[in-house]
């Protein structure tokens, strides 16, 4: 099982990615895009934030197995700072855990308990064959999307 | 929108470059469609007619403002774009027609089976039917049903941000999860907004109508269906 994943980033009028990530062959690639309102200021000053103008970068197939764990960046959202841990195991995400949530308001207790479980099995779900998507509302995506890249990186897993 | 839009594409016998070149097209489709619509961008065409500084709509406004009418219409009002505080707001009808104008790029440049899911509003290239679990309203980390969907299902509720929904006749919000299933996802997304608003009232609306089909959690934690009403077998 050889696994592919690639990025790609593209930024339009101010903060946009890309996370792309091609299954083993035989199942479907998934990708996930981020947007966000140019005017919300919490997210324009995300440290991870991608450089202006439009960049593409695709990456082949990694020559190794990945495996392994690491922690993401923490990343800004609109609510605190959150930080996510990855787990690879054969070229697969295995795992996505939040390793850290920072939050500023009583109301981000709802997205301790609620936004959060959404988006991992969203990004999990792009793996697994038992459902295909989830339906449901989604909120602090943006800084979890670009914390799991953070860790893919750290993990050489491209 | 500040959503997250994920794609789940069929690449069997695609190039990489098809793929890639099918994606980038959809991206940059649902940023122009973001550009137009978005409430969060003072320049935005939407933005710009709700303070009344431009007073022609572009077409695709113009087709916007019909689909709201549609919706309105076959919810009876409980999906009403134009009772919203602070003016005319098609939030609820905007992300899924965006969705469905992204997959339809998929569909030209010849990709034959995906699956668009912008913010928790699915909808799926004709031909592939695929599983879609719906978030459990009270158990976030369990889904409360899966379905089987071949075009278009939404789900509308008032567990993540809030009750920010608005119900037009006054009184509560009927439900805290409503989804619908079937038709195009634009009418789909509105008339999941519609039930989580109305909730048996649009229960029976949607009866009446051949391919849709619906249910919602009520705050007890009750849930009501219309009879065609299809869930997957395996939801555990």
């Amino acid at each position: 099982m050889k696994g592919i994943f690639s990025l790609m980033g593209a930024t339009v009028a101010g903060f946009v990615g890309v996370l792309t990530l091609h299954s083993p062959p035989g199942q479907s690639a998934a990708v996930s895009k981020v947007t966000s309102p140019t005017s919300n200021t919490t997210t324009s000053s995300s440290p991870s934030q991608p450089p202006s103008g439009t960049t593409t970068t695709t990456v082949a197939a990694p020559t190794q197995n990945v495996n392994g764990s690491a922690v993401g960046q923490l990343e800004n959202y609109s609510y605190g700072q959150m930080s996510v841990k990855v787990t690879i195991t054969n070229n697969q995400i295995v795992g996505l855990s939040i390793s850290s949530l920072q939050t500023l308001e009583s109301y981000s207790k709802q997205l301790e308990q609620y936004a959060v479980p959404i988006l991992k099995s969203e990004i999990l779900s792009a793996q697994s064959t038992r459902v295909n998507a989830v339906s449901g509302a989604t909120y602090t995506s943006e800084a979890y999307a670009y914390s799991i890249q953070n860790a893919l990186d750290a993990l050489h897993f491209k | 929108m500040g959503t997250v839009v994920s794609f789940l594409v069929d690449d069997e016998n695609l190039s990489h470059e098809l793929v890639s070149a099918a994606l980038d097209e959809a991206c940059a489709e649902l940023h122009r469609l973001d550009n137009r619509f978005s409430l969060w961008k003072s320049d935005s065409e939407l933005s710009r007619l709700r303070e009344g500084e431009v007073t022609e709509s572009s077409s695709l406004m113009d087709e916007v403002f019909e689909l709201c009418a549609r919706a309105c219409t076959i919810s009876q009002g409980f999906f009403d774009p134009w009772i919203m505080p602070g003016g005319f707001d098609p939030t609820g009808l905007v992300k899924g027609w965006a969705a469905e104008r992204a997959l339809s790029v998929l569909d030209q440049h010849g990709i034959g089976a995906a699956l668009i899911n912008a913010g928790g509003d699915v909808c799926v290239l004709p031909g592939t039917t695929y599983q879609v679990g719906i978030r459990h309203p009270q158990n976030p980390v369990d889904l409360c049903a899966v379905v089987p969907t071949t075009s278009a299902i939404a789900t509308s509720g008032i567990y993540e941000r809030g009750n920010h929904l608005i119900n037009p006749f006054g009184g509560d919000v009927a439900a805290i999860s409503a989804t619908v299933v079937g038709g195009r996802l634009a009418l789909t997304d509105a008339l999941a907004t519609a039930l989580a608003v109305g909730g048996k009232s649009v229960l029976y609306l949607l009866e009446g109508i051949v391919g849709l089909e619906g249910f919602f959690i009520d705050q007890k934690g009750g849930m009501f269906k219309t009879s065609g009403m299809i869930f997957a077998d395996d939801v555990s």
